[in-house]
């Protein structure tokens, strides 16, 4: 084929597309409200959640989920035009927050609890969870960048994992009685870093072009 | 002070992301050049054939792609990473190929018949790979050059099932190029 004939059949393909961002908004938001659902047939928030308003420790288990989806979300949508920069500093907000939280739990928690705070109850139904609860934000993000254009599709893949993950334990967050940071740091991270390796693995899949 | 291109170029292609074929038909046809350059500067080394199949690789993948420029961001940096991005995939894909220069036969060979430059083989090649109305569709508008609505005549469709078959071609095409490259 010649180029002058590929060009003419390229105009001729040449109805209006829908733009990017159009084709996240849908995708988020049916993401989202899929992984709601599974949260209220699953999970449900837990009984106690009220009176555990009252502890900072709570707030920040669930604002450091909300700061890394947002963060992963931003470094998502800048590395799926072409020509962007990755902007990994949008990543910062979320350790940053838990690394914090983390000093001032031990502070606050006598070194004989320290063990216990982080093993928790419910390591391995976080472990479980936090992936399980992110799977449609992932599915659809990465069905979603499918339609961009990154030109390092293992990066990209590994953003979507950790937003997705921000969703999955964002929900979490509300049913789990663990709250110190310890229990955040280790077992939230553990799961958000898994899912952003599997990320990596199906981005460089399938976020090629 | 930015190159003289740019506004003309952007102007193109907002008026063509709105739908203007002629617009984006002109798009193409001006970006085409400075392409071939950058492709000829970049892989010279690989033979005029196979730099007008990344060329051809590129126009395709702008194509497809043409969503994720943004119209308030300078265009020429989006241009020239898809262009770059489809150099490096071919250089990917040429590291695992034995290639042998054909100017090392070249007293033992008969000179080839002049062809035309611009003529490059590799989608052809993956259009038979399409499945049969697709093929159909994409060889009519693409090689006989026909239109859309006598397209549709001459094989009892809609416009409207054209056009959606011509652009699921266009996308199976690029997906066939990539495995090919792989």
């Amino acid at each position: 084929m010649k180029t002058d004939q590929l060009i003419a059949m390229l105009a001729r393909d040449g109805a209006p597309r829908r733009p990017l961002r159009d084709t996240f908004c849908l995708a988020s938001a049916a993401g989202l409200a899929v992984a709601l659902v599974v949260f209220f047939v699953i999970y449900g928030f837990r009984p106690d959640l009220a009176a555990a308003s009252g502890d900072i420790r709570l707030w920040v288990k669930i604002a450091t989920p909300v700061l890394l989806a947002a963060g992963a979300g931003l470094a998502m949508a800048a590395t799926l035009r072409p020509e962007s920069h990755a902007r990994r500093m949008a990543l910062i907000a979320a350790p940053l927050l838990i690394s914090l939280a983390v000093i001032g739990e031990l502070f606050a928690l006598p070194a004989a609890q320290w063990g216990s705070a982080l093993v928790g109850d419910n390591a391995v139904k976080c472990l479980v969870s936090i992936p399980l609860l992110a799977a449609a934000p992932f599915i659809a993000l990465m069905q979603a960048a499918r339609s961009g254009a990154s030109t390092r599709p293992a990066l990209t893949g590994a953003v979507i994992g950790l937003a997705a993950a921000g969703c999955g334990a964002a929900l979490y967050a509300l049913f789990c009685p663990d709250d110190s940071p310890l229990f955040v740091a280790t077992w939230y991270s553990l799961a958000a870093l898994g899912m952003a390796g599997i990320g990596a693995l199906v981005g460089q899949r399938w976020l090629r072009w | 002070m930015a190159h003289p291109d740019e506004e003309v170029w952007a102007g193109m292609l907002r008026d063509a992301l709105a739908g203007d074929e002629t617009r984006y038909r002109s798009f193409l046809e001006a970006i085409t050049p400075p392409l071939r350059r950058l492709v000829a500067v970049r892989a010279g080394g690989m033979g005029a054939a196979e730099c007008e199949d990344i060329l051809q690789d590129t126009l395709l993948a702008v194509h497809l792609k043409r969503h994720t420029w943004r119209t308030d961001e300078p265009i020429r940096p989006w241009l020239f990473a898809i262009a770059r991005y489809k150099i490096v995939d071919a250089f990917r894909a040429r590291g695992r190929r034995v290639t042998i220069d054909i100017a090392d036969f070249a007293e033992t060979l008969p000179a080839p018949p002049e062809e035309d430059p611009t003529d490059a083989g590799d989608i052809e090649r993956v259009i038979g790979h399409l499945d049969d109305r697709s093929a159909k569709i994409v060889r009519a508008i693409g090689i006989e050059g026909v239109g859309i609505a006598e397209t549709g005549e001459r094989f009892g469709m809609s416009e409207g099932a054209v056009r959606v078959a011509l652009h699921r071609g266009l996308k199976k095409l690029a997906a066939l190029r990539r495995s090919m490259l792989e």
